[in-house]
């Protein structure tokens, strides 16, 4: 140590010291002298503080050397550490000099307390056990760097910002020195036994074995067997602290697991036996101290994390108390009172401390553990050394010391949401790229879903992706030839569930967890102060009872409550989803009605024709003009052009619906992947050439709204994008019945042409003209075929009205009621984003949207139908006013009068009217048209039915409904015949032959028609 | 567009109903007696504008034109406390003030002499509308301004606004007890055959039943016309309830009508109403608590409402006669607070039980409109429920008009009054003689009416069962080509 001396830069050469004035050198050789101080001191500080020790140590080595050490505070210290500085100096280190007297470390100057003393010096039982050497230790000692986990590598090569700060080649490095320098990693010790397995000689590598060996080899033998033993004690010693002695030597071994170190008597010469016998017992300390050093210092690194770097503190720690121990020893062996029996004495509670820590490192290193990998080693270590005090305590000291940077991650994502986790660890990752309005793959909110994940966990060796182990899967399907049954079988049966990186303890809470922090980011994204979950100065830390996991509990009781209080109250969720309801389920009905009048010409046009901008604008107005003008929501609803046809609709998303059914038990990855809403863009130039001249503007229109966040957590686009679905299909019967509703009102200006009184003299006449065999006057057969119209209409307006009441009040109403009291009492986010998509399930299906397509097509056939029957009415019933106006004052000027409104004006005006009607109604065409029309509704209708009762009975055989779902299929079917004027008019002999099923399910169903 | 419906009340009767409207309608909306909103009220969602405009001062003033012959009931209204309610153009008082003593061609003439004056009113006050859906006229049909002046404007209407809906709230006259009004019979005539041709829709309500609830529903021994006027408000609230508040459904009147008139000639709705009470009576009056204790699920109110004691009209036909007739429509609107899976299962067991007897000749059932109910109107009701139906029962009031006209006329007693209006005479030479083709006209018109609603009882009331032309089921069992329309398989275009 006192070679080096004077100023640290004297006896280098002048480019060199030049070199260590600029500031950044000094930097870094300041910041490495700290760190050798501390390694240098915390030795000289064990021996200082012995005293301490004695108190807290009931071992046996304990008390008898307090007297002594007191004595002698220096001694022990120097004798490891001084060859390591020797060495040092011989490789020029420029600073080691300077290291004992310049440290800015603190640490110096506080006494050292062996904090893990009493664990490494009582017995552990596993001492007893037969020793069956360490376990494999990996590339602990033949690589210079030990390799990571391969997924770190895998990240750190694919995509660097992928996910944050994961990859490797993110941490910081430690200098290069700190890695090359043999002495400072430890490295020259394998670099010695390897080098001397190599060429089986000394080399004059300057250590002490090298040194020693060749001075000391040939005098063993020479002296007697108590001089021996003491020579051996002292050399033992040495090897110890995990160096290569002078006779008892480091050899590289070539084991399976990887090249480990073992240690070996070297005699060189005649040793006792029974020397040889007691030392090669001792032997295996100074693996295990080598194996943990090793560990200590390659575990260092910044990316190896913080849990090694806290286990590998720990580790130093039990190194150190081992030191101390050592350097008591030599106490004793300097005061002569040490014999190799006594040693072995002292030693074997500590042998089996160190055997333990060291098959900890060893393991760690062979499975290249790190995280919460490396914690859940630890809790199955501590968890299986549970009969043995001692090693259980010393196993739970690890674990608590390692977890505690985890279990500080977990504290700030339990109390403040923030991931804290540099070197990817934390089971939650966070990807900071997803901001509150990113969608994820399936059009779900991606920030309440993606934002914050469980780390997928992966095998480290590998880098595969860990999966769980179905329980039924054999593991012998492998060795089966793959036949193309049994791949199909494979290939459907959906990938395991991935495992994620959590350590065992909490991977009960783990959903909590990522909800906890979830919530309290929702929070912050809604500027809202998120609570305080976790009581202020609580410190979480592992502990075996597991008050971590009350604390977990109650902080996520604390956030979802805050979260949903936050949501139903501030943010008004039942209220946001309600805007949904009232404008996409079509329950502010008035709104709609204004919409159609003010938008009737633009609907008429082709969608080519109408620029999205002025139905944006007639909607606006239409807003306004509604009761929903008071509504702000309503501001946010927007006009779009959706040129798919209903069925297209569907069909593009038959996938996804036809997982509707299933969809709790296909898992929630596929049902909605393809849903995307319609936005409001305007049609691009091929759309208005092809679709534009095909579609009136109408049957394109589509009600577009951007939920706002944070409700688009609950109410995502594909939620969204179904809500739209919902809302062409009734937004299109509602026309029809408007329609409907427009061309009875046409009719209602008939009044009186069709009395029974003339079609009875119709009927009359007619009878009388079939024997005669001329065709009845005009007149009459326009009352007929007016009775007709009055029929027809009535047919079709039962019909739509009855279906949309029925989706209103029996489909929409009570599963949205429902809907509305799980949302009050959903005690989560995702409790209501599942009950969303099971209310939008319901609907769907409700509305015969998820139904068989044949349902659908029959409905959207009336559909049809009806708009013919309304078309064909406009053309023949309706008058034009004006004209007839026209003509009455042409009639008066005729006769000389101003018209002025008086009765007998009137009354020739009702006359004109009623005669130009009669012009207009007493074509042929109208009448048969009129006929056809109803006959084909009543066939259609009877379809429709049929196709419902197939529908239920499929669903009832199938059992792929609830009972709802098949009693509200029932219910449509009895309201829509409900005097059984459908059934009454039974299906026409083909259809019934068809029809005339056999079972019970037919049975019911026509017992329920009748 | 808030599709306003602007109201006419005509006459006494039709005066004093139109006020208790309009007082129930401005409660139900928060609106005082001087047509300011209420503070707590102006959040309220509803629709005001289709019955309310608003003034320069933010004052609602009801859509409404008071027309009367005589002053009385109208300075009645000017002293009450709704006197700042209505807009004073939109009174119109004859002149002379004498009434039409009870005389339909009295108040038919006169309506004609003050044309000009009217029908300013009425355009002023559609052109306040964006989008005028259409009329509501409130008269009684007996007297003689209601009846007459009420008839002429119905058909001013139907020729000044041929688009336009019109939907009458008719106070049809006690049968039961003998008038002071000894012409009634002849004044109802008369209305009624205006009211069959130029009105859309006709809700009957029969001072006979009308009386009949008031003394036996409400034990009121003596009902007075404010008793039973109120019963004629909470009628007409409720049936423009789903206007008012939108829903789902029926937010238009002309749909609203649409599905109830399929033919449109029997357009006579009866009304009727569940639980009833009188405004008059406090709620929380501990009498009244006990008169109403009821259960209130969707399917009692839908069973009461279907039972003739609670219609306001008095089909007082035969039993044998009343199993006959046949609903046409129902249209059920309730109110308040109702759980909408019960509906289904009323629905059914309504039919299982053979409640409603409906038509065999075109598909018919019960249509349940869930309403909102007005957050500032206490009530001890959860539930309210109004029927509108369209029933063929209703031809036997006008068979009981028919036959007590023809007690009358074949004596021609009374006509005199009537020859004295230029309808009913006719010039020959210098003599003025007497013209009662108009009566005979109304009883042609109201007779094919009655045959009209007795024919719709049948069932080939549009298809004839002899297999003749008309007849549907030779249609469906023929086959008739519909061509690809009727091929469920065939792709459908969209």
């Amino acid at each position: 140590m006192a070679t080096s001396g004077g100023s640290g830069t004297a006896g280098l050469p002048p480019h060199l010291s030049a070199q260590l004035q600029r500031p950044e050198v000094r930097a870094a050789l300041e910041a490495a002298r700290a760190k050798l101080a501390v390694q240098q001191a915390a030795a000289a500080q064990a021996a200082a503080a012995s005293g301490s020790l004695g108190s807290t140590a009931g071992a046996p080595v304990g008390s008898g050397l307090q007297q002594q050490q007191q004595q002698q505070p220096q001694r022990p210290s120097a004798a490891p550490t001084a060859p390591a500085g020797a060495s040092a100096v011989a490789r020029t280190n420029p600073i080691f000099g300077e290291a004992a007297v310049l440290s800015p470390d603190k640490k110096v100057d506080r006494e050292y307390t062996p904090v893990l003393a009493d664990a490494i010096r009582a017995p552990t039982l596993e001492a007893l056990a037969p020793d069956a050497g360490l376990p494999p230790v990996g590339d602990l000692f033949t690589a210079a760097r030990p390799a990571l986990p391969a997924y770190l590598d895998n990240r750190g090569g694919s995509g660097a910002g992928s996910s944050g700060a994961h990859a490797a080649g993110a941490s910081p490095q430690l200098p290069d020195w700190d890695r090359d320098r043999p002495f400072l990693t430890g490295a020259f010790l394998l670099e010695e036994a390897a080098g001397k397995g190599r060429d089986g000689s000394d080399s004059s590598t300057g250590s002490r074995a090298g040194s020693r060996a060749g001075a000391a080899s040939a005098v063993l033998e020479t002296y007697a067997a108590h001089v021996q033993e003491s020579l051996l004690v002292d050399d033992l010693l040495y090897a110890f602290l995990g160096l290569s002695g002078t006779y008892v030597r480091a050899r590289p071994v070539n084991a399976p697991g990887g090249a480990r170190l073992g240690y070996e008597v070297v005699p060189r010469g005649q040793l006792e036996p029974a020397l040889q016998e007691m030392a090669g017992r001792m032997l295996p300390i100074c693996e295990y101290v080598a194996t943990i050093q090793r560990f200590v210092e390659t575990r260092r690194a910044y990316e190896w994390g913080l849990v090694c770097q806290a286990l590998a503190g720990a580790m130093r720690h039990v190194l150190q108390d081992w030191e101390l121990m050592v350097a008591q020893l030599e106490h004793q062996l300097r005061s002569s009172k040490l014999t190799l029996q006594a040693l072995w004495y002292y030693v074997q509670p500590p042998l089996s401390a160190l055997k333990l820590v060291a098959s900890l490192a060893a393991d760690a290193s062979a499975r290249r553990l790190r995280g919460a990998a490396l914690l859940d080693a630890l809790h199955a270590r501590c968890s299986a050394c549970m009969g043995d005090a001692a090693a259980h305590r010393l196993a739970l000291r690890l674990l608590r010391a390692a977890a505690e940077p985890y279990f500080a991650m977990l504290e700030r994502w339990l109390g403040e949401g923030e991931v804290d986790d540099p070197y990817g660890e934390f089971m939650v990752q966070e990807d900071a790229g997803i901001k509150h309005d990113s969608l994820s793959a399936d059009n779900q909110s991606a920030f309440w879903h993606d934002r914050y994940t469980l780390r997928p966990a992966y095998d480290s060796l590998t880098g595969e992706p860990l999966v769980q182990q179905p329980a039924g899967a054999a593991a012998g399907t492998a060795a089966v030839p793959p036949t193309p049954a049994g791949a199909a079988a494979a290939a459907a049966r959906p990938p395991p569930p991935p495992l994620h990186d959590v350590p065992v303890f909490l991977q009960r809470q783990k959903q909590l967890i990522l909800n906890t922090g979830k919530y309290l980011n929702v929070m912050r994204e809604c500027k809202a102060t998120p609570p305080r979950t976790l009581p202020l100065g609580t410190h979480l830390e592992y502990d075996e009872s597991g008050k971590y996991a009350l604390a977990i509990d109650d902080a996520h009781r604390a956030a979802s409550a805050a979260a949903m209080e936050l949501l139903r109250r501030r943010e008004n969720l039942a209220g946001g989803l309600g805007v949904l309801k009232r404008y996409f389920l079509t329950a502010q009905g008035d709104l709609f009605l204004h919409l159609m009048d003010a938008a009737e010409p633009e609907f008429a046009q082709h969608a080519g024709h109408v620029p999205l901008l002025q139905l944006q604008s007639l909607l606006e107005s239409a807003v306004r003009g509604s009761s929903a003008a008071a509504d702000p929501d309503a501001a946010r609803l927007a006009a779009a052009f959706d040129h798919r046809t209903i069925i297209n609709m569907l069909v593009e998303n038959q996938r996804a619906l036809a997982a509707l059914p299933g969809a709790e038990a296909a898992g929630k990855a596929t049902p909605f992947s393809k849903l995307k809403p319609t936005t409001p863009a305007p049609m691009t130039a091929s759309e208005r050439s092809q679709i534009g001249k095909k579609r009136s503007a109408r049957e394109s229109f589509m009600l577009s709204y951007e939920v706002p966040w944070p409700l688009s957590i609950a109410a995502p686009e594909a939620a969204l994008a179904q809500y739209q679905m919902v809302f062409r299909h009734i937004f299109e019967l509602k026309w029809v019945e408007r329609e409907l509703t427009r061309v009875a009102a046409i009719y209602g200006q008939t009044t009186g042409l069709a009395s029974r009184r003339a079609r009875m003299r119709a009927r009359r006449e007619s009878a009388g003209s079939l024997a005669g065999g001329a065709s009845g006057g005009a007149g009459d057969e326009l009352a007929e075929s007016l009775a007709l119209s009055y029929s027809t209409c009535q047919l079709m307006t039962h019909f739509f009205r009855q279906y949309l009441l029925y989706v209103t009040f029996e489909v929409m109403e009570p599963l949205w009621g429902a809907f509305e009291r799980q949302l009050q009492t959903a005690g989560s986010l995702d409790e209501i984003v599942e009950q969303h998509k099971a209310f939008l399930r319901r609907l769907m299906k409700g509305c015969l949207l998820s139904r068989k397509v044949t349902v659908l097509r029959a409905l959207l056939g009336l559909k049809d139908l009806a708009l013919r029957f309304v078309k064909l009415s406009d053309e023949s019933a309706a008058l034009k006013w004006d004209q007839l106006e026209e003509e009455v004052e042409q009639k008066c000027l005729a006769q000389g009068r101003k018209p002025d409104g008086r009765r007998e004006e009137r009354l020739l005006k009702a006359t004109l009217a009623r005669s130009a009607l009669e012009r207009q109604l007493s074509q042929p065409q109208f009448a048969s048209s009129i006929k056809e029309l109803r006959v084909g509704f009543i066939r259609r209708v009877q379809e429709f039915m049929g196709a419902l009762a197939d529908a239920h009975r499929t669903a009832h055989s199938e059992r792929s409904d609830t009972r709802e779902e098949l009693e509200s299929l029932l219910a449509l079917m009895s309201r829509l015949d409900f005097n059984g004027y459908f059934s009454a008019h039974g299906p026409s002999p083909a259809a019934q032959k068809e029809g005339s099923f056999a079972g019970a399910g037919g049975e019911r169903m026509t017992v329920r028609f009748g | 567009m808030p599709r306003e419906i602007v109201t006419l009340q005509v006459g006494q009767c039709g005066n004093q109903v139109g006020t208790e409207f309009w007082k129930k309608l401005c409660s139900e909306h928060g609106i005082n007696n001087d047509g300011i909103v209420e503070e707590y009220a102006t959040q309220s969602g509803d629709r005001k504008d289709v019955f309310f405009y608003q003034a320069d001062d933010e004052r609602y003033i009801p859509r409404a034109c008071l027309i009367d012959l005589e002053p009385r009931v109208i300075n009645g209204i000017q002293n009450s406390e709704v006197r700042n309610l209505f807009n004073p153009e939109n009174i119109f008082l004859s002149d002379h003030g004498g009434g039409a003593g009870n005389n339909w061609a009295s108040g038919y003439h006169q309506g004609g002499g003050v044309q000009e004056d009217i029908l300013d009113m009425i355009d002023r006050e559609v052109g306040y509308s964006d989008s005028l859906e259409g009329f509501t006229l409130c008269h009684s049909i007996a007297g003689g301004t209601g009846s007459g002046m009420g008839s002429w404007l119905l058909e001013a209407l139907n020729d000044r606004y041929p688009k336009k809906l019109v939907q009458t709230y008719s106070v049809f006259p006690n049968q039961s007890e003998s008038s002071d009004v000894v012409v009634q019979p002849y004044n109802s005539l008369l209305t009624l055959k205006r009211l069959t041709l130029n009105a859309d829709a006709v809700v009957v309500l029969d001072n006979t039943a009308l009386n009949r609830i008031a003394t036996e529903r409400l034990h009121i021994s003596n009902p007075s016309f404010t008793q039973v006027n109120s019963l004629v408000s909470t009628v007409m609230a409720a049936s423009t309830a789903t206007l008012r508040y939108p829903g789902y459904m029926n937010n238009d009147l002309v749909g609203l009508l649409a599905s109830l008139v399929p033919v449109p000639q029997c357009h006579f709705l009866m009304a009727g109403y569940t639980p009833l009470t009188l405004d008059s009576e406090a709620p929380d009056a501990p009498g009244a608590a006990a008169s109403i204790v009821r259960k209130t699920t969707v399917l009692d109110v839908m069973r009461r409402l279907l039972q003739p004691k609670n219609l306001m009209v008095s089909a007082s036909a035969r039993a044998k006669e009343y199993d006959k007739s046949k609903y046409i429509s129902i249209l059920n609107i309730i109110q308040g607070d109702v759980d909408p899976t019960q509906l289904h299962q009323s629905l059914m067991r309504i039919r299982e039980r053979k409640l409603a007897n409906f038509i065999d000749w075109g598909p018919a059932s019960i249509q349940v409109a869930l309403s909102r109910k007005s957050p500032f109107v206490r009530s001890a009701h959860r539930v309210s429920g109004l029927m509108l139906a369209n029933h063929t029962s209703i031809r036997h009031l006008f068979n009981r008009t028919l036959s007590q006209f023809d007690k009358l006329f074949k004596r021609n007693a009374f006509v005199d009054n009537y020859k004295e209006f230029p309808m009913f005479h006719r010039m020959a030479g210098a003599r003025m003689e007497a013209n009662l083709e108009e009566f005979e006209d109304a009883r042609e018109v109201v007779a094919a009416l009655s045959e009209e609603y007795a024919a719709a009882e049948s069932s080939d009331y549009i298809d004839r069962a002899d297999g003749g032309a008309g007849d549907l089921a030779a249609q469906l069992a023929s086959g008739m080509q519909l061509g690809s329309a009727a091929d469920p398989r065939a792709p459908v275009r969209v």
